[in-house]
């Protein structure tokens, strides 16, 4: 009866709350109690610290240059967007001065240069090329898995 | 960094101190790509999941109403990317086996194992090896949970906060890591380290 009850107090998900110190005062309490009394949880919290004390709790070594060159990379990742946004009117007038070009350009090039055709196998050999850069570039619309393994089944 | 500390380099960086988010980025770095390190297992690609986590810290800052520590937005942000990254990897491998249906051999099987190229992995020798493997063996919310806890030390709480799970989910992932990872370690306890 007594080996009973000791059982259905064993909770192994306690104890590895209690290795991390997650439990509450009173869950804490309890399961140092429980564990006064009950040698099965003694051996699985043992077990469990030797693992868990083994796995060793490691930040990779950055030197301080190195970490100082990754700050100076993101830093001048962010750079030129705050430049569009604190200089707005610079931002605009380069924009329309590259729209005029190139309108200026097209009108200029437009009538002298001579329209190229292309075969209709060369346009369908480009549109799959495209077709494939598109789906490789753009994995990340791909998450429905389902439809990877609908096209595999198809063969 | 306490929180009244972190509001006043904020506004600074609102104000256009790009110093002050020089010395953000150089305040946090070294545990977001930490995480994203031992999340993804290689270098290159933990800094560049970890630079993406910055700009786009750098991108929300105007928006950012305080309501978590700037760590917490940035492991949250971190492991969103990594899981991003894995589905990625994943879905790439399977690419690479429907093209390659017919081949005599296995190619991704000769491709080089880009986790184990030298300096690379920040767990050396042979119990380093193990461990990476056994950890490969998590899911990647288990990988996050691990990491989290038993890497960053942060308390369950503060952990489903950052990957926006129940409490019971996070102790459950917890669980399920620890007992992968005692099966895969089980002839190394003691040896690890």
């Amino acid at each position: 009866m007594n080996d009973q009850r000791q059982a259905l107090s064993c909770q192994p998900q306690q104890l590895l709350l209690y290795y991390y110190a997650d439990l509450e005062a009173e869950d804490h309490r309890q399961v140092e109690q429980h564990l006064q009394s009950c040698t099965v949880c003694r051996a699985e919290l043992s077990e469990l610290q030797k693992l868990l004390d083994a796995v060793p709790v490691l930040t990779p070594e950055l030197s301080s240059v190195e970490l100082d060159r990754f700050s100076a990379r993101v830093v001048e990742q962010v750079q030129p967007q705050r430049r569009w946004f604190v200089r707005p009117a610079l931002g605009l007038a380069l924009a329309g001065a590259s729209v005029l070009l190139i309108t200026l350009n097209l009108h200029t090039l437009l009538p002298e240069s001579a329209p190229e055709h292309k075969s209709p196998l060369t346009m369908t050999v480009d549109q799959d090329v495209l077709l494939n850069l598109d789906l490789l570039q753009n994995l990340e619309l791909l998450e429905d898995l389902e439809l990877m393994q609908q096209l595999e089944r198809l063969g | 960094m306490d929180a009244a500390t972190e509001k006043i380099i904020l506004d600074r960086i609102c104000d256009g101190d790009e110093a002050s988010f020089e010395a953000l980025v150089r305040a946090h770095s070294a545990r977001v790509i930490g995480l994203a390190w031992r999340m993804v297992g290689n270098r290159e690609d933990a800094e560049d999941i970890a630079q993406e986590a910055f700009i786009r810290l750098h991108r929300s800052l105007a928006s950012f109403r305080g309501d978590s520590s700037i760590s917490t937005w940035l492991y949250r942000t971190v492991t969103r990317l990594t899981i991003d990254h894995h589905r990625r990897q994943k879905l790439k491998r399977k690419i690479f086996f429907f093209r390659h249906a017919d081949a005599e051999y296995d190619p991704y099987e000769l491709a080089a194992d880009p986790a184990a190229s030298p300096g690379d992995q920040y767990l050396a020798g042979e119990a380093g090896h193990r461990l990476s493997r056994a950890v490969e063996k998590l899911s990647v919310q288990q990988r996050a949970v691990f990491n989290l806890r038993h890497h960053e030390d942060l308390p369950l709480k503060e952990i489903a906060a950052v990957l926006k799970l129940e409490e019971g989910t996070v102790k459950s992932h917890l669980h399920r890591a620890v007992c992968i990872l005692r099966k895969e370690l089980k002839d190394l306890q003691g040896g690890l380290t």
